[in-house]
């Protein structure tokens, strides 16, 4: 594990997978690197195809500076962290895959540094961004009071995230509302894009209408939720054949 | 040749069991240790299990969907007799014993 100091002195936990062209690897909201990208079987598949990665634990998770300020969760600055691995991996351009709010922070990446993604795969999510579509008020009513709402997906994918080893739930609540504060482009990308969900995830709803917004492709994994669509088989194999073009 | 059975491994974070997503090799495969075995979802998670046996895949206690409990039997390979060991145990990757000095130094 290697750790990248920002501007303003946070450190981002990264670590490097050897092999050719690494990916950069962008998990999601209340998960970790190691969760995301370990345990599903990515590394494997990607160090089969003789693929490298760098995974990130993005700020607020995992082994990384863990603030409480929403400001400090802006998607520019979560974009800035992933630059500040690439800088201290030495890597220049990379193909990028995220999964649920992984995949907003790196279509921040691709706005405010379209030179360092040469591919990029959007993994769960739709035409609506998740944690703004729940609002404010839910995600603290759940990760600081530890309450219900209504939303009982936003129930158990917010407990879900609380109740993690080592999570800090001011910093996930910062994250949340620091994430939710603002709305990503939609207009298309100007390096090509994969957009690839589960077909029963309802976080990833209208998928379809983002990746054409996007101009990106649009892959649906048959039968799988937001959780088990990261380690299916159709998944990776529909990603490896998108970034091996 | 001989058959070992596999259970579904403790998965930590105080899981009990696990359902089956899909099994990642078939019936006759022969499966390297550590190769991708099987998907399965829990309560928090997705999670690729790594093959723990290098072998030939003869039987699966359980199809995609179905639930199991940690413990509960999972695979069963067909391996060469002197890779099979004793029941229950694995002796040719078990890791070697560290020598425990028990008595004092002379001096």
């Amino acid at each position: 594990m290697f750790y990248a100091v920002t501007a303003s002195g946070e450190t981002i936990a990264h670590r490097r997978e050897p092999g050719e062209n690494p990916v950069l690897l962008v998990h999601g909201f209340g998960s970790d690197a190691a969760a995301t990208w370990g345990a599903t079987g990515w590394l494997r598949a990607l160090t089969d195809s003789r693929r490298g990665a760098i995974m990130v634990d993005l700020r607020g998770h995992g082994a990384s500076s863990k603030p409480h300020d929403p400001a400090a969760y802006r998607t520019r600055v979560l974009a800035g962290d992933l630059v500040a691995v690439l800088d201290a991996e030495g890597v220049d351009a990379v193909d990028v895959i995220g999964y649920s709010m992984g995949s907003q922070v790196a279509r921040a990446l691709v706005r405010d540094a379209p030179d360092r993604i040469r591919r990029l795969v959007l993994g769960g999510i739709g035409e609506h961004e998740q944690l703004r579509a729940w609002g404010v008020d839910a995600i603290e009513r759940v990760l600081i009071d530890g309450a219900d709402v209504p939303d009982e997906t936003a129930t158990m994918i917010l407990r879900a995230a609380a109740d993690q080893p080592g999570a800090d739930r001011r910093a996930l609540a910062a994250c949340a509302v620091g994430v939710a504060s603002e709305e990503l482009p939609e207009a298309p990308l100007p390096v090509p894009t994969l957009v690839v969900v589960g077909e029963n995830d309802p976080v990833a709803a209208g998928a379809d209408a983002l990746a054409r917004v996007l101009g990106a492709g649009y892959a649906v994994v048959p039968k799988r939720n937001h959780l088990t669509t990261l380690s299916s088989r159709a998944f990776k194999a529909a990603v490896l054949e998108f970034l091996s073009a | 040749m001989a058959k070992r059975t596999f259970d579904l491994p403790d998965l930590g974070e105080g899981l009990i069991g696990a359902t089956v997503l899909e099994w990642l090799v078939s019936i006759g495969d022969y499966v390297e240790r550590g190769a991708p075995l099987v998907e399965v979802e829990t309560t928090k998670s997705a999670v690729e299990l790594p093959s723990p046996q290098s072998g030939t895949v003869v039987e699966f206690h359980v199809e995609a969907e179905d639930d199991l409990l940690v413990g509960e039997s999972l695979v069963t390979f067909e391996v060469p007799d002197d890779a099979a060991g004793i029941v229950g145990t694995v002796p040719e990757e078990a890791a070697p014993k560290r020598r425990v000095r028990l008595s004092l130094p002379d001096d």
